[in-house]
This record gives C-alpha cells, structure tokens and sequence, in this order.
C-alpha cells in the first residue's frame, strides 16, 4: 500500500472525517490554495483592466478623427481602410504570419521596426503596405490601430479574453470600460463569492479554537455543523459556474467546452483553428458574407476587422 | 452530511485530500488563467512564441503540484483528519 494511504487504524466506535482543522494547516493551506492567488488575481485583472481601458480610450478617439476624415475628404476613407486591416485579403496574410506572431497592423512596422525586435509587415499584402506608407502621416490612428492589431495578431484574432461579439461592442456599449466592468466583475465576483466565505471560515474556526484553549475559555463560535456544508458547496459551485461564465464571456474556450462535453475531443485542435479562421474571414457568425472590399463602403468601425483586437481585450 | 464517517480512516484521507487537492487545483487553474490573459494583452509579441503546448503543460503541472503540496500534508502527519467522537 502506497504511504500515503496509510492512515489511522480502523477502530471500533464513532469517527468523523474532516480536513485537518490544525489551525497552523489551516493558514499554510488556505494562503497558498486561495490567499495568495487571489491576491495574484487581484493585480492581474487589475492590470489588465487599466490595458483595456487605455486601449478604448484610444480607440473612441481614432474612432472621431475617422468620422471626421470620412466627412472631410474621400481619399482619406481608403487611407483609413487600408490601415485598419478591413480587407479580407489583408486578414488572410495577417491569419498566415500569426503563428510566428510577425502579423501586425502596418503601423507596428512603423513603431516596432527600430528596436528589430519585430518583422511585421514584410508578409502583409504589398497594397496594404503601400497604404501604410500613404497613412504613415497620419500618426493620431496609430495608437489604437496598432493596439488592437498587437493583441489580436499573434493569436488568430481569437484571444477575445472576455469578448463575446466584437462587432457590435461599440454599437452597444455607451460607456467604453462598462462591459470590462462588467466582465471583471462576473469573473472576479463568482471567484471571491464563491471561495471567501469558506476560507474565511476555515481560518475563523481553528483560530476560536485555538484562543479558546489559550484562553481556557473554551470556543466562543458555535457555528451550526451546516455552515460548513453551505460554504463548501458554495466553494465547490465556482468550480460549476466558471465553465458556464468562460464560455460565456470568451470565444476562445467557448468551442473547445462545448466539443469536450460531447467527448469530441478527436481532432479538437483541427475545429479551433478551423473556427479562428472562419472568425477572422467573416466574424462571428460564419453566414455573414464578408466584409466589402475598401472603397465600397465608409470605414465606422462595423466591419473593421483590424479593430477586433480591442474588442478582444475587452 | 452525516454526523459521522463510516467508511475508515484510508478512505476519509483519500476523500479529505482528493478534496483539498480538487479546490485548491480549481482556485489555482483560475489563477494560471488570468496569468495567460495577463501576458495575451500586456506581453503579446514576448509571450505568443513562447505560448506553445511545451509551456501551457508546464504551467498546468505546476498547479497540480502545487496542489499536491497543499493536500499532502495532512496525510503524511500533519495533523490528522480521522477523529474519534
């Protein structure tokens, strides 16, 4: 029998199963498995949070200076699709060089090309690289632009992190940071709703006991034995609601949830790119014809695929 | 559930810590993720060629034994989860 098995003698009388309620266990336990993390946590969405807002503050700017573009002169309407990687034929090379993280919107050769740290650019479309040299002037559409590019790029476009649709966030949505608030608070909220009050309690428990036995005063919670079933199951139903909430609020584990449930797991990897690359072509729904050639239409960020990197931060 | 466990003390230490083990993993693996997230949006050229199988599965690993670190103690004499009433 394995060492680890091995535990106290089966004995006559009544015995009860419970996590080592030691309370030096407790602490050591509960900081690793939940304290800490959720401190880790905490600065990460933090973080990512102040990214996503940045990114559309930008982007609520570049989004005026194209309304004004678009009113101001017609040439500029193609300067602008170019730039935003609207084409499919743009999206195409962009869906290629991913892999290698070299796609990027024009504008990063512009930003990044010093430092030789990136080769963008070289395998996007020759037209589109002559309209970055046309737009280059235009520096105010570069942050955004370039942003959205920087993030969606080197992952297919589908690193949506808690995206659902990118096309219509801006439709929607008055506020720009509100579904980031949104989305932050779903996931974070479920997390700490879910697990505080249990470790909490976990840390509570021994700690009574403990000034209890210091203080020969015997413990003062008198906590009913169901407070500890509620609280675990609480615990325990994070574990049901994150797939729910992932899946809701983020493409990329969207599919793969979905095809492991039905236990399709052969050939998983084949249907995400295979999904990637419908998504970047057409958008979210594969049905959707694809987006018309530059110069056809105005350039609002409907069907602006190079902008789809920021919604996917957000 | 029951006021008291029926089963012996081997199987309450596999249920106790397969349990420990369980949540402490979940909370964990919802760490790592936000960490991929994280270096997605702020990190992406620096982090998308190293986000590779080799990496992903290092990262998954190291929450497992972490976890394991969490739930073992307990069992190799830390305390004791069986207790006589």
């Amino acid at each position: 029998m394995p060492f680890f098995f091995i535990g106290l003698p089966a004995r006559e009388g009544l015995y009860i199963c419970v996590v080592n309620p030691n309370l030096d266990y407790q602490i050591f336990a509960t900081m690793l498995s939940f304290y800490i993390p959720l401190i880790f946590v905490l600065i990460i969405y933090a973080n990512i949070y102040r990214t996503a807002q940045t990114a559309m503050d930008n982007r609520s700017s570049v989004q005026m200076s194209q309304f004004l573009n678009h009113n101001n002169s017609s040439t500029n309407i193609g300067q602008i699709n170019g730039n935003s990687c609207s084409t499919p034929q743009l999206l195409l090379s962009v869906s290629n060089a991913a892999d290698d993280g070299s796609a990027m919107c024009p504008n990063d050769q512009q930003q990044h090309g010093d430092n030789g740290n990136v080769v963008g650019g070289q395998r996007v479309s020759k037209r589109s690289t002559n309209e970055t040299t046309r737009t280059r002037s235009m520096s105010f559409l570069s942050p955004s632009r370039c942003l959205g590019r920087r993030i969606s790029a080197p992952f297919n476009g589908r690193l949506s992190i808690f995206a659902t649709r990118r096309v219509s966030f801006f439709r929607h949505v008055h506020l720009p940071n509100q579904k980031a608030i949104r989305t932050l608070g779903v996931i974070l909220g479920t997390f700490i709703v879910c697990w505080l009050p249990f470790m909490l309690y976990a840390i509570i428990k021994p700690l009574d006991k403990r000034i209890g036995e210091l203080t020969n005063s015997g413990p003062k919670l008198n906590a009913p034995g169901w407070v500890d079933s509620v609280l675990l199951w609480f615990g325990y139903s994070s574990s049901m609601l994150n797939p729910l909430i992932y899946s809701k609020f983020n493409r990329e584990f969207r599919l793969p949830f979905r095809e492991i449930m039905y236990c399709h797991c052969r050939g998983l990897n084949e249907k995400i790119r295979r999904q990637d690359f419908l998504e970047n072509l057409y958008g979210d729904s594969h049905l959707q014809p694809p987006p018309p050639p530059p110069g056809h239409g105005h350039t609002s960020g409907h069907n602006a695929r190079g902008s789809g990197g920021l919604q996917a931060t957000v | 559930m029951f006021s008291k466990w029926i089963l012996g003390s081997v199987m309450c230490d596999i249920w106790t810590s397969t349990d420990v083990l369980l949540c402490t993993s979940s909370i964990l693996n919802f760490l790592v993720i936000s960490i991929d997230r994280y270096c997605i949006i702020n990190h992406p050229f620096k982090y998308a060629p190293m986000r590779k199988r080799k990496l992903l599965s290092l990262m998954i690993a190291g929450v497992w034994i972490l976890s394991a670190l969490v739930s073992l103690p307990p069992i190799l004499g830390w305390g004791r989860m069986y207790i006589e009433i």
